[in-house]
């Protein structure tokens, strides 16, 4: 007897919900995993970006391709974009640095409207000079007093408060669940201290790996306090397919990847399902998809190919703004690339990541 | 010891005292070379049809100047990014920062660290290394970095001897954009810093003005101060009798 299939509910889906269709027999830049949008971007729309590494790709597409892409902490126009890149300016939105965590989101935007005052307000590096716990790189040899730190923080406030109020979009990209922590107050710093920067003390600080519903928690409270300065305030979230540089579980680190991806995608997932206005965009699943059979990493198997970018902001852009990347976008105005601290080379476009830090110290053993 | 100062406005201000009383000055100064205003820290160095790389010919005509390679050849450049910082006819975004002896938090505008100010006129200046280099190819060891005097320290008075001055040229400027006269005072300290490190860096002498021609706030005296940017005669006196004494 033949199976049955007429009343198999599966019989009616679209193409895209068939693995063969959709994933396996198409040409692997075809891959459009973007089943829909809850809201559309248009030049005018304000912008602002912030997370991982993954996230600088996604600012400099929307800066090349004309968008209204908001920098509200940023350089004066005669400091040259060579220098004022490598301290911090027009990576992302503000001078954040990256923003792994969603706890580290949440406690950027309680620091920032004075709801939480971490105790570790600075570190002291081997020069003397000042280092900012929650933004260690954005001044590469530290602050010259305890001045410039306070009054540089304040001025970094002052700008992310304009993002939240003055934004029509938040694109958030989720990079880590794992990360490191104050044991005094919770603080969650964007490198683990002593890797870099300060000093690690057992004592002090202490490993957390988020799970799924520490990540919804710590979204969903940002957006909520968020959308109480901003109510107009959307959210796009998106997994960074960036593997872990390194892990502090007792475990291989591609599982501890898996882990990270895993938990990250599926708290976006429940955060857009419950929560208006928000949505998720699946850069991480272009990326790893098998279609492209790992072609969009690197040798390092880590950094993303400029072609896989390319691929994640096609579809950003097809969906999210009813348009093609410009076709120069990626050669020539890599060329004249306003951060050169992202540098272009052969086929990769490589972002400054703070979590590279973390393995720096092996070249010094 | 005989010199040959080379440089930019701020040598023509020089330049024109050595000329007008050259009896007063000639047993120690060779030749005052002022090639150009402005930004021209870059260009000293061009590179010429054959593609070969070399000082811009007004340097080689000064160095001609003396045939005795004992000169001392004195520098004085103030560098663009000061300039363009502090005043400029495009409009100037706010922006303020902490010096690193200073205890004061800055007024509400964008921050921008120390190192930043520091590295990007450093990153400019450290291109007279190039000038240097060829100098001292060409057998004159005895090289100085000289300091360049600081702006007016009035933001209004300034504005307003700007005016005169691009009126004077027939220049047509709607606004001349001036930073406060507290962040055009810090800018130029890291420029004087930036100049004096770079004379170590390069092992170079390092020449700042004389203390009497500022005043207690680190400003140029008004007896001293010509257009609001650059020094005047008198202060060129003083300038070619303290480097007589000096060197």
């Amino acid at each position: 007897m033949k199976p049955n299939y007429k009343t198999c509910p599966y019989n009616n889906f679209q193409r895209e919900a068939y693995w063969s269709k959709a994933v396996a027999n198409i040409a692997p830049n075809t891959l459009d995993p973007c089943s829909h949008v809850n809201f559309t971007i248009d030049a005018e729309t304000k912008i602002s970006t912030a997370g991982s590494c993954f996230a600088q790709h996604i600012a400099r597409y929307l800066k090349q391709n004309g968008f209204n892409y908001f920098v509200p902490e940023s350089a004066p126009t005669k400091f040259k974009n060579e220098v004022s890149s490598k301290y911090g300016f027009g990576v992302f939105s503000g001078r954040f640095g990256n923003i792994y965590t969603a706890r580290q989101l949440l406690q950027l935007f309680q620091r920032s409207y004075s709801e939480f005052h971490p105790a570790s307000e600075y570190w002291v590096n081997e020069n003397g000079r000042y280092v900012d716990p929650f933004r260690p790189t954005v001044t590469p040899n530290g602050f010259v007093s305890l001045a410039e730190l306070y009054s540089d923080r304040a001025s970094h406030f002052r700008s992310f408060r304009k993002i939240i109020e003055s934004s029509d979009i938040f694109v958030f990209t989720l990079g880590l669940t794992e990360a490191w922590k104050s044991k005094m107050d919770g603080a969650i710093y964007p490198v683990c201290p002593g890797c870099g920067y300060g000093e690690f003390d057992e004592n002090k600080y202490e490993f957390i790996n988020f799970n799924v519903a520490e990540v919804v928690s710590d979204l969903s409270s940002f957006i909520q306090k968020a959308r109480q300065k901003n109510e107009r305030l959307k959210f796009i979230f998106t997994v960074s397919p960036v593997p872990l540089i390194a892990t502090a579980e007792n475990r291989h680190v591609l599982s501890s990847t898996v882990y990270s991806k895993s938990v990250l995608r599926a708290a976006a997932q429940e955060v857009v399902d419950k929560v208006a206005d928000t949505m998720y965009f699946p850069s991480y699943e272009i990326v790893t998809s098998p279609s492209n059979r790992g072609s969009y990493f690197a040798d390092d198997l880590r950094t993303i190919r400029e072609e896989g970018v390319k691929h994640v902001m096609t579809i950003f852009m097809k969906h999210l703004a009813n348009r093609s990347i410009s076709a120069h976008s990626n050669e020539k105005k890599l060329a004249n690339l306003e951060h050169k601290r992202i540098f272009h080379h052969n086929d990769v476009t490589e972002v400054l990541c703070d979590e590279e830090l973390l393995v720096l110290g092996e070249s010094y053993e | 010891m005989n010199k040959i100062i080379i440089g930019d406005s701020h040598a023509a201000t020089l330049k024109g005292e050595y000329v007008k009383n050259i009896d007063q000055y000639n047993d120690h100064i060779v030749d005052i070379a002022p090639i150009g205003p402005g930004a021209i820290v870059r260009e000293l160095i061009v590179t010429y049809e054959t593609g070969r790389k070399g000082p811009t010919p007004l340097i080689t005509n000064a160095l001609s100047k003396s045939a005795n390679k004992e000169v001392l050849i004195m520098l004085l450049f103030g560098g663009e990014i000061y300039n363009s910082m502090s005043t400029d006819t495009q409009k100037l975004e706010p922006f303020d920062f902490c010096m690193p002896d200073g205890a004061e938090t800055v007024t509400d505008c964008q921050y921008i660290p120390y190192d930043m100010v520091y590295e990007s006129m450093h990153n400019e200046l450290r291109q007279l290394s190039q000038t240097i280099t060829f100098i001292g190819k060409s057998g004159y060891n005895n090289i100085c970095l000289m300091s360049t005097p600081p702006m007016h320290n009035s933001s209004k008075i300034l504005k307003q001897k700007l005016k005169a001055r691009y009126d004077e040229k027939g220049i047509d400027y709607k606004d001349i954009y001036i930073q406060s006269n507290e962040l055009r005072k810090k800018l130029w300290t890291v420029n004087q810093t930036v100049i004096k490190d770079i004379a170590q860096e390069l092992e170079v002498l390092y020449y700042s003005p004389p203390p009497e021609t500022f005043s207690s706030d680190g400003t140029l005296i008004a007896e001293c101060e010509h257009d609001g940017v650059h020094g005047n005669r008198k202060y060129a006196q003083q300038i070619l009798k303290d480097i007589r004494v000096r060197f």
